[in-house]
């Protein structure tokens, strides 16, 4: 086991040095890894026994067979190889997402020579087995990988594994990319009451609280403290969780949003401070954020949307990148 | 990479796959039991209705495993008398037929994909005419071809075909170099004996059992001389001899058989002292799974390379040193006129004067009244030959039944018979008198395949007797001929056909003796000869051959200069396949158009483009070009520039400017004209 940790870690070494992260890579003699597959080194046992056999019974048609097969492997060598280079790859900025959401990296496949490629690559992050395959023959050649979230902060993307086997599948082409991507990826959202509080300087005194009957915005699992009227009803009848509806009224003045107002549990203020960033936004109204040291001025573009947000994922997680 | 999980609806390949297992396991039919191919057939309705989606759901794999536990258990119990590898054909197609229901993952294809290539390889081992040659060659083929559109499923079938012709076309020359220049190499251990032949020549033989080798119409071997053909009665090509009578059957002698194995562990060559002129000729043996080889008397060797393989027995019989599993070529020259008293005299002497203890009183009788008559041996030998001339015997290839008795019953009841019996009965005779004499078996006759080449087929076999005279040694005697001239002048098929006997075994064997039939039969058999020669018979010393015409002497050094040479070649093709810069870069759509235009507005101005680039040229004609032409080419010309440098796009499309630029061009007048 540690054996084979520390080979891994010095093959990813190696392949650092070897294939450097970019954003477009060209496959050439350079970045391409080629071997028999597991079916190649069956068809080369299968090979080796038919020549046996030939020269054991001094057959010759099984000879010229066997020297057939031999040819056909030595020809796939060089026609999986021609296939697979000249492919160029092009990754296409990752978006952030939040927390529990699924990245996805896009990446464009484009010829770069003169050759027409054929077969299905096999598209996959390094170390996992969920594969996607891609029709090289087709017209869009385009690739989505997604990869699942569960934290906030900023993440490299891992590299991609490119596999082609084309034509007989008995030699394998790969290649493993660094695309040099990182992501993002905000709090999950927590539903809860919006506290902007007027003041910068000050905020636990002049909170406005929101809370109100007019406006149905989310639900929130159902505590003992919620009154019974909230609970939505129709939810529990179809056997889900209990849960209760909160209401808001709607905010018309700016203010901040500060993570001093939610508790001592950083994550759960985070999250739930990404949940308000993010429905204030879609409301169009104008905030500000105050996490302790950091502060941003209230604004209301998208820009600033997204600076709040990655502010969100970054806090106190700067130091793990 | 092809699919991980194999759909079970509509997929291509794993029908094909299982057409491909259909077809090939039917081509081995006679090596198949029949409940295996009618699971195979079984199979392929299954796929079928997969594949069509009646059946939604592959088998249960507990039912097939089921499936899988009954089989084996009547594969055991219904071969046990087959031989190794039909046992091993029957299993490997009836596990695939099994997992061919079962198709779900990458592998399970790839699997079937190396046992299909495998049973391939096992028709080569079991067929190897012309014919089912390039069926098993078409089977790997259509494999290679399933796997492709594996590895591609989306492409048009003929692109896929042309991609594939490609490919194999490219493996052809290497594979044919690595065939032609690979050193041979001798069998690293012995394969197990196959105990069956059907057909062949049978070490035991028992006139009165009824006669089964005859009425086989396939290959023996065929024969090409050096110069002309031997004359029919010349034709006695021997394979063994039968020295040991019980009384019923004549076998293989124990104690020559003994002395054979001593005197080869020894190493003692016998070498006979040989007279008269020589007949050079070359014999392609079709698989016997015996150790034997056929030859006109005294046969040795041509060629010191063959002393390697070829034992010469003292008895004048040759044996090969492995047992011939596929097409052997060997050359031999043969001296008719040689005096056969050489060898192991005693030794011959005390083998061929053994008799069975009792039983046929009659003939011994009758050979003690004859005996007394005729005290001279060549005398009694030709009485003997008279009175099969002479009292009323029959040629038959059906002769009753003899199980007691059974040289009596054939000398005085039934007087019926067909080689066997006569030779049977006169070796018989000879050994009674006193004079050492045994059974020759092989085969006599042969057709003419063309001017210097016959075939032999396994209904020629032939028994004939050898008797021990005088000093003169072994001498022949046939007592078919008098009974049947026709047998030996007119060749077996000629004396059975004839008789009418040959032709109502098989109703399809009459039609090849008629018009175009007879053409395609003789046609397909000398294509057969020739791939038997030049491909199946490309042995050592045909590789031997041709490294001395290329390089003249064959010296170490020499050979490594060839072998690299090889290896360079096989590098060059590789290059010649893979290195694309010596083929010039296809143009593109767009400048395709517009040279094509340019060609038509040089024939239509008369003004050359030169050197001009397109704007340029467009300048310089613009005058000249009346209009829908100039426009149209006008538009061409922006739209090559769009292309090319990047320019802002034109209104219309290029393609249809250039056939309508075409029709402009020829509603107007040539303007030199």
């Amino acid at each position: 086991m540690v054996f084979s940790t520390a080979l891994r870690t010095l093959a990813e070494r190696w392949l650092q040095k070897r294939i450097l992260p970019q954003q477009t890579h060209t496959l050439n003699r350079k970045n391409i890894f080629i071997f028999p597959g597991l079916f190649g080194l069956f068809y080369i046992v299968m090979t080796l026994c038919l020549f046996i056999l030939a020269i054991n019974y001094q057959n010759n048609l099984l000879l010229f067979m066997s020297q057939f097969l031999t040819s056909l492997l030595l020809i796939t060598l060089f026609a999986t190889y021609k296939n697979f280079s000249g492919l160029a790859f092009h990754a296409i900025a990752v978006k952030p997402v939040f927390a529990g959401e699924e990245v996805l990296l896009r990446i464009n496949i484009v010829h770069k020579d003169q050759n027409q490629h054929y077969g299905l690559l096999e598209v996959r992050w390094q170390n996992t087995r969920q594969k996607h395959l891609v029709d090289l023959e087709s017209d869009s050649l385009t690739v989505r990988l997604p990869m699942n979230t569960s934290q906030r902060g900023k993440f490299k993307l891992p590299r991609v594994t490119f596999n082609l086997a084309y034509p007989l599948g008995l030699i394998r082409c790969w290649t493993h990319i660094d695309f040099d991507q990182t992501y993002v990826v905000y709090p999950a959202r927590q539903p809860c009451p919006i506290l902007l509080s007027t003041s910068p300087d000050e905020g636990g005194k002049e909170k406005s609280v929101t809370l109100g009957n007019d406006d149905f915005y989310a639900l929130q699992p159902w505590q003992k403290t919620d009154p019974l009227h909230r609970v939505a009803w129709k939810r529990v009848a179809k056997g889900g969780d209990w849960t209760s509806k909160v209401f808001s009224t709607p905010q018309a003045q700016s203010g901040y949003l500060n993570i001093a107002d939610h508790g001592v549990d950083t994550e759960l203020a985070l999250k739930r401070l990404s949940w308000q960033v993010d429905t204030l936004a879609s409301k169009g109204a104008t905030y500000g954020l105050r996490l302790n040291q950091i502060t941003l001025a209230p604004a209301n573009t998208q820009a600033h949307r997204e600076a709040c947000l990655t502010a969100l994922a970054l806090y106190k997680r700067e130091t793990t990148l | 990479m092809m699919l991980e999980h194999i759909p079970v609806k509509g997929y291509r390949p794993s029908l094909l796959i299982t057409l491909f297992y259909g077809v090939i396991a039917t081509s081995m039919w006679s090596n198949m039991h029949f409940w295996v191919l009618l699971l195979c057939g079984c199979v392929l309705l299954v796929r079928l209705s997969l594949y069509f989606g009646q059946n939604k759901h592959a088998p249960n794999k507990r039912t097939v495993n089921l499936l899988a536990v009954l089989s084996a258990i009547a594969l055991l119990t219904t071969s046990g008398d087959l031989p190794l590898l039909p046992i091993m054909i029957n299993l490997l197609v009836l596990a695939c037929s099994l997992k061919l229901m079962l198709i779900a993952l990458r592998r399970d294809f790839y699997q079937l994909i190396i046992c299909g290539t495998f049973l391939v390889a096992c028709g080569f081992i079991l067929y190897q005419s012309l014919f089912r040659s390039l069926f098993y060659a078409a089977a790997l083929v259509f494999l290679l071809y399933i796997l492709l559109s594996a590895h591609s499923p989306f492409s048009p079938s003929k692109a896929r075909q042309k991609r594939l012709a490609v490919l194999l076309l490219q493996t052809l020359p290497v594979a044919a170099l690595l065939f032609i220049f690979m050193p041979r190499l001798p069998p690293l251990w012995k394969m197990p004996e196959s105990k069956q032949t059907e057909t062949g020549l049978s070490e035991t033989m028992t006139p009165g059992d009824i006669a089964k080798l005859t009425k086989s119409d396939d290959l023996a071997f065929t024969a090409t001389f050096d110069d002309t053909l031997p004359a029919p009665k010349a034709r006695y090509w021997r394979a063994f001899s039968l020295e040991q009578f019980n009384g019923k059957s004549w076998t293989v002698s124990d104690t020559r058989r003994h002395a054979r194995r001593q005197l080869q562990q020894m190493n003692r060559l016998f070498t006979p002292h040989t007279q008269g002129p020589a007949i050079s000729y070359e014999i392609i043996l079709e698989p016997t799974q015996k150790h034997w080889l056929v030859g006109l008397d005294t046969a040795i060797s041509a060629d010191s390379s063959y002393a390697q393989s070829i034992w010469q027995g003292w008895d004048y019989q040759l044996t090969n040193r492995k047992p011939i599993f596929s097409r052997y070529a060997y050359a031999l020259t043969s001296y008719p006129q040689t005096i056969r008293n050489q060898g192991l005299g005693s030794l011959d002497q005390q083998v061929n004067l053994q008799l069975p203890k009792d039983g046929n009183p009659e003939t011994v009788q009758w050979v003690q009244e004859l005996r007394q008559k005729y005290q001279n041996n060549r005398d009694f030998a030709r009485a003997l030959m008279m009175y099969f001339g002479n009292s009323g015997f029959e040629y038959t290839l059906t002769p009753p039944a003899m199980t007691s008795d059974p040289v009596d019953n054939f000398l005085f009841t039934y007087k019926s018979g067909f080689c066997a019996h006569y030779a049977s009965a006169m070796a018989y005779a000879f050994r009674l008198a006193g004079i050492p004499a045994r059974i020759v078996t092989g085969y006599q006759g042969g057709t003419p395949l063309n001017d210097d080449t016959l075939s032999i087929y396994q209904y020629d076999a032939h028994a004939w007797v050898e008797a021990w005279l005088d000093e003169n040694g072994w001498q022949q005697f046939d007592p078919t001929t008098m009974v049947a001239p026709t047998r030996i002048n007119g060749g077996f098929e000629h004396a059975a056909r004839y008789s009418g006997e040959l032709i109502g075994e098989n109703p399809f064997s009459g039609l090849s003796h008629q018009g175009i039939f007879a053409y395609l039969t003789a046609f397909g058999a000398k294509m057969d000869y020739m791939w038997s020669r030049w491909f199946l018979g490309f042995n050592e010393e045909r590789q031997t051959d041709i490294f001395k015409h290329i390089l003249g002497k064959l010296s170490p050094l020499r050979i490594a200069l060839l072998g690299g040479g090889i290896i360079l070649l096989i590098v060059g093709l590789l290059t010649l396949y893979f290195m694309p810069r010596w083929r010039p870069i296809p143009l593109a759509e767009h400048q395709k158009v517009y040279l094509a235009a340019v060609k038509l507005i040089e024939g239509f101005t008369g003004i050359p483009r030169e050197e001009k680039s397109a704007r340029r040229y467009y300048q310089a004609i613009e005058a000249t070009l009346p209009e829908p032409i100039g426009r149209r080419f006008f538009a061409i010309t922006q739209y090559f520039e769009h292309r090319e440098y990047g320019a802002p796009p034109p209104q219309a499309i290029a393609k249809d400017n250039l056939a309508q630029l075409k029709t402009a061009i020829k509603k107007h007048q040539p303007l030199r004209a």
